[in-house]
């Protein structure tokens, strides 16, 4: 049946529009620019629907609608961007030409069948996703209370001990979600050490340290008393020396003692005094007559001047020798007074020192005691024995206060001491109470951090044993078993898959290579002869290994890609879908008709009428359908039309005008310019 | 139910339960030793059966044979198996003589939750038995001793939880249940 009538539909971009009286044409062209519509009407013919359909005459003249087969419309509808697609071999050029083989078709359907299949035939559970969730908190929760039984007895039994502990009540219960937190919150051990002792560890603290530190850097008081004995000791020693009276003491000794220098220091300058005088005498005396008379100096007896002269000269040189002696051993004397004085000075300055020291020391030692007295006083509720150990501390404390108003004494530091020491005492029985309380609690925060994760464990399995599931047996193995029975037919239809899939692959190899299929490409080619004699002498040969057998012998045996221009693709590809397509339609095989569409584009004149040349030459037994042919190139298509003319070919020619576009809608139409019919010119 | 079958009454322990039941199937699995989960699962069963007042003082056979328990003239036989239906094998029937009653505890390990069942073993031993949601004819559920054995198995491997399920053997294993639920 043959093509009559092309009704385009509705979603047709040039909607309405209509093509008749085709039957009678063999080779059909339409001739129109760009955007005039030719694709759109040439689009039932690809995918008959919405787009038009394409109708033929039966035997009593009534429309039928035609369709081609799905698997064969790739191959009757031969756009141009289908005849560009690179081409390797001849075998590629076929498969590009019949690329939707029936049994690939069926493969990829029977695959898309395996996939469903697949996913739907998983397992379906009713499971509740928290259900898993809550298993895992559970485990992880349980792995955290090793080493005891993970009942509510166990929690019950740690929180009534931890109850008692703390004074309060525990009344066993099965631990919930919404009332165990606070309730365990309430058990919470809290550490109460020896009660009063914290408030009283920095009085003690100071008392002991004050005491260690007199003990570290040496006693006030002692070093008062050693450095009064030190001062006696010095006072008795010049005593005795000077032969001084210690009466009035360190003082009355220094009195005495400046006075005794003073004396001595009165004699020298006698000395030095009457020495002066001796000298001016003999001087006088020398100058007056040594006959004359003069008392002498020393017994005052009436005598002559040479004879005072000689005894004042006697005794002048014998006093003269003693006089020097006397008065060193006065100076020396002198300085000796002022070694002493300086040394007891030096004693003196000591102990007033020491004094001080010892003065201040005890009234910081009065200070520190009145200040722990006041702050060392038991409250309510205090421990008991840290009560009586204050008690019998604050007595010590007083009666030191009592008794060491001065407190320079070295009794007074030793009582001190011994406060120290008491205190200290308590200090350290006060700590070790502490640590024996410390140790017995410890205990305790264990059991309550155990009892806190028992207690979110069980509040844990309460709400997982909680969830409703109950596994349908019956259901569940009816399920395996439609599954089980699922999965065989999903085998079964995958390797039906695969057959095709092998089979269709073999059939592209093979499914051409027939001589007839041969002699038709080869017959197509060879009319390029004197447009490319490269391009004629390509040769099919049908081999499996096609590119250890290269079409193109005469160039270069050895070379395994084909090189071909945009223009010799299209050829060689254009002579395949043409093969292909005419051996189907001989075959009958549901190829009603060869559609290309703009089948020169990319390409230039020459080519261009290469194609015109080469598609108009296809005789009608070459290709036993009818061929549309849409194209904007005039030349193209008189050349065409003149040589499928002579090929025998009836050629209607369509011009189209071209189409407005973003026009209102009703002016969106097909405008079909003019219809010419050429009969075929026989020689 | 038609085809001489009836419904079987297998039930669920308690989803704390069937977690450990699990994590130690996963344990054994991960050490490369699947078929010591039936030991770890034996001596569970031989606890909770000691709870119940009827088979208190059961005690689990310390040799290889069967049954694994034995409380007076009750023999209880312990399975844990993955599928529907369980091969006998063994001299069953010579064993089974020797005891008044025969029970088959089973745990179908192939199914999530995992399902526990009680079948009174016939004096006449079949030689397959099917475990799934229909029972033979020619056999009984102990519905009673399933009821308060999955109570006990619940109660049994809550208490003890990781430790029984995360223990490198079912020696250990033991070890902790005798340790943990010592009375």
């Amino acid at each position: 049946m043959r093509v009559a009538k092309v009704v385009l539909g509705k979603d047709n971009p040039v909607f309405p529009g209509t093509l008749t009286d085709l039957q009678d044409a063999d080779f059909i062209i339409i001739l129109g620019p760009n955007g005039s519509g030719k694709t759109s009407l040439l689009s039932p013919f690809r995918k008959p629907g919405s787009m038009g359909r394409v109708y033929g005459l039966d035997a009593d003249h009534r429309a039928e609608e035609l369709t081609s087969s799905t698997q064969y419309q790739s191959l009757a509808f031969i756009a141009s961007q289908a005849l560009m697609e690179k081409v390797q071999n001849l075998r590629d050029a076929i498969a590009l030409a019949s690329n939707s083989p029936r049994v690939q078709q069926e493969s990829t359907v029977l695959q898309l069948c395996v996939r469903q299949l697949e996913s739907s035939g998983g397992p379906q559970s009713d499971e509740p996703p928290i259900l898993r969730q809550l298993q895992r908190t559970y485990l992880d929760l349980d792995a955290r209370c090793g080493g005891i039984r993970r009942t509510t007895e166990t929690y019950n039994a740690l929180g009534r001990k931890l109850a008692s502990a703390c004074g309060r009540h525990w009344n066993g219960f099965e631990p919930r979600p919404d009332l165990a937190v606070s309730l365990e919150a309430s058990l919470v051990p809290a550490f109460a050490g020896v009660r009063g002792f914290q408030e009283c560890a920095v009085s003690l603290q100071r008392l002991i340290g004050f005491a260690r530190d007199t003990d570290t850097f040496g006693s006030p008081a002692q070093r008062l008393r050693s450095a009064h004995e030190q001062l006696a000791r010095a006072v008795d020693e010049l005593c005795t020396r000077y032969r001084l009276t210690s009466a009035g003491g360190c003082p009355a000794v220094v009195s005495q003692l400046e006075h005794q220098k003073q004396v001595t220091q009165e004699l020298i300058d006698a000395k030095d005094r009457l020495s002066a005088c001796r000298r001016a005498a003999l001087k006088y005396l020398a100058g007056i007559s040594q006959e004359s008379r003069a008392p002498c100096p020393v017994c005052e007896q009436d005598m002559h001047v040479s004879q005072v002269l000689t005894r004042l000269s006697e005794q002048g040189q014998h006093e003269g020798s003693g006089a020097d002696q006397e008065t060193a051993g006065l100076r020396a004397l002198i300085v000796e007074i002022d070694r002493s004085l300086h040394l007891l000075q030096s004693r003196s300055a000591d102990h007033a020192r020491c004094l001080q020291n010892a003065l201040e020391h005890s009234e910081k030692s009065k200070q520190i005691l009145q200040s722990v007295l006041s702050r060392l006083t038991p409250a309510d509720g205090w421990d008991p024995w840290f009560c009586d150990a204050l008690a019998d501390l604050r007595v010590e404390i007083e009666r030191w206060l009592v008794a060491h108003s001065d407190a320079t004494t070295a009794e007074a530091e030793r009582q001190f001491g011994q406060i120290a020491t008491l205190a200290g005492g308590i200090d350290d029985e006060g700590q070790l109470r502490e640590r024996r309380l410390r140790n017995d609690h410890e205990p305790l925060l264990r059991d309550f951090d155990q009892f806190q994760r028992l207690g979110c464990l069980l509040r844990a399995r309460h709400e997982l044993n909680a969830v409703v599931y109950r596994l349908d047996v019956g259901r569940h193995e009816a399920d395996l078993r439609r599954r089980q029975q699922l999965a065989r037919w999903t085998q079964l239809i995958a390797r039906m898959a695969e057959e095709r899939r092998v089979q269709a692959e073999t059939d592209r190899s093979q499914a051409l290579d027939t001589p007839e299929a041969q002699g038709a490409f080869q017959r197509l080619v060879t009319r390029f002869e004197e447009v490319d004699p490269w391009l004629a002498g390509l040769r099919y040969d049908g081999s499996e290994d096609g590119r250890k057998n290269p079409y193109l012998r005469s160039v270069d045996p050895g070379e395994s890609v084909l090189k071909l221009s945009e223009g010799q693709t299209v050829v060689v590809n254009l002579g395949a879908a043409l093969t292909v397509a005419g051996v189907l339609a001989r075959a009958g095989s549901g190829v009603p008709w060869v559609v290309l569409d703009e089948p020169t584009n990319a390409l230039d004149q020459t080519s261009s009428n290469a194609v015109a040349e080469y598609l108009g030459s296809v005789t009608m037994r070459e290709l036993p359908c009818q061929i549309f042919v849409s194209t904007f190139d005039e030349g193209f298509a008189i050349r065409l039309r003149e040589r499928a003319t002579r090929a025998g070919r009836t050629v209607r020619l369509v011009r189209l005008n071209y189409h407005e576009r973003g026009g209102i809608p009703s002016e969106r139409r097909l405008r079909i310019a003019g219809i010419e019919t050429y009969p075929p010119q026989h020689p | 139910m038609s085809d001489g079958l009836k419904e079987s009454t297998m039930i669920q322990l308690s989803h704390a339960a069937d977690a450990l039941l699990d994590r130690c199937l996963a344990c054994c699995n991960e050490r490369h030793a699947p078929q010591s989960f039936g030991s770890f699962f034996q001596h569970a069963v031989a606890q909770a059966l000691g709870c119940i007042d009827r088979y208190r003082g059961c005690y689990a056979n310390p040799g290889a044979g069967q049954p694994d328990v034995i409380a007076g003239d009750t023999g209880f036989e312990v399975k844990t198996h993955m599928g529907v239906s369980i091969e006998l094998t063994g001299n069953y029937a010579a064993i089974r003589s020797q005891y008044a009653r025969f029970r088959l505890i089973f745990l179908r390990t192939d199914l999530r939750p995992f399902q526990l069942g009680v079948l009174e073993v016939p004096a006449t031993v079949p030689r397959r038995i099917n475990l799934g949601a229909t029972v033979a004819e020619g056999l009984t559920v102990d519905a009673d001793l399933e009821m308060q054995l999955g109570n006990e198995l619940s109660a049994t491997l809550e208490a003890v939880g990781t430790d029984w399920s995360d223990a490198q053997s079912p020696d250990q294993a033991r070890e902790v249940l005798q340790h943990l639920l010592r009375r």
